[in-house]
């Protein structure tokens, strides 16, 4: 690629996994070097050239995984506590009434924003990103139970916090 | 009702909204400009690594009054491995030594034995860590063949 393709294919990614990487970093610098490293890697790596749909799979997958190498450390510390999913019930969040008629956006990322890690993290990489439990587990290392234990327990954060919302309009 | 899952995916791109930091594309513009020459420097240093090896390799010869003959293909059998090309070097040069040590041993080579086998730091670590497996492989061929050889002469 010359150098105008390589800045024409930043600028088709470049916001995306932008956004990608704030979600998770919650920084502006660290997103925007993990997004660039990701770029870059691509640009420079063996990978024969993918079509676009690929690629973009490609970059997503790669910028969310080195922002939760990130992530990880920066907290220097485990993301999960394994010992404490295990010892508390999974909440059936489904049981609850999740009624998300005219519900704004904007509340939903404040409410997203308030949630502690890594029940945002979880949330951002299941709903947003739309990564399974399977691809969760592969990026974070974590078993499959606990993804789904945190989500649960994420889900009803969230909804709290909304209702929270609701209680102050 | 609308439930929460339902509700990300029909909103799925409302939630891109943060901007770009300014000054981005400048930034990534160094990056590449910084990849460009490590790239220049990784090939700079590859001409000297095989200059050197070359060098080397050509001056023992010299030394040693040993005509550089084709090489053989001691590494037919060999693939991309470097790690596979220096024991095949490793087990055809203790091979060729036992040989030389068996016939008739001349000791006047054995300075020239000492100097076509031993090897401080080993050229597969002399070799970029950037650099592939195939292109260490080649290298190491090339330059263990002509040390081969050597051997081969001194028999």
């Amino acid at each position: 690629m010359t150098r105008a393709e390589q800045m024409t294919f930043y600028r088709i990614h470049a916001r995306r996994l932008f956004n990608i990487s704030m979600r998770i970093l919650r920084d502006s610098g660290a997103a925007e070097d993990v997004m660039q490293e990701t770029i870059l890697k691509y640009l420079t790596s063996d990978i024969q050239p993918l079509g676009e749909a690929k690629a973009a799979a490609w970059l997503n997958k790669a910028c969310i995984r080195s922002s939760i190498d990130a992530l990880r450390k920066n907290k220097r510390e485990q993301l999960f506590l394994n010992e404490y999913a295990a010892s508390e019930q999974v909440v059936e969040a489904e049981s609850q009434q999740e009624d998300m008629t005219d519900v704004e956006v904007c509340r939903v990322k404040n409410a997203m924003a308030e949630l502690k890690d890594p029940y945002r993290l979880i949330l951002n990489l299941v709903l947003i990103e739309g990564l399974d439990y399977d691809e969760i587990a592969d990026v974070t290392g974590e078993s499959q139970g606990t993804i789904r234990t945190q989500f649960s327990r994420g889900k009803v954060k969230l909804l709290e916090i909304l209702k929270r919302y609701d209680g102050t309009k | 009702m609308m439930e929460l899952n339902k509700y990300f995916k029909d909103h799925a791109g409302e939630f891109d909204d943060y901007e770009l930091p300014e000054g981005n594309e400048v930034r990534f513009g160094k990056l590449l400009e910084a990849e460009d020459m490590r790239k220049i420097l990784y090939k700079k240093r590859l001409k000297w690594v095989l200059a050197t090896c070359a060098a080397a390799v050509a001056a023992l010869l010299l030394v040693l009054n040993i005509p550089s003959s084709d090489s053989r293909d001691w590494f037919a059998a060999v693939g991309d491995d470097p790690v596979e090309v220096y024991m095949a070097y490793s087990q055809t040069a203790a091979e060729l030594c036992r040989e030389i040590y068996s016939e008739n041993f001349d000791p006047s080579v054995e300075n020239a034995i000492q100097s076509l086998t031993q090897e401080p730091v080993t050229m597969l670590e002399q070799l970029p860590e950037a650099m592939s497996d195939a292109e260490k492989a080649a290298i190491l061929k090339d330059y263990y063949g002509k040390l081969l050889n050597g051997l081969t002469e001194l028999k």
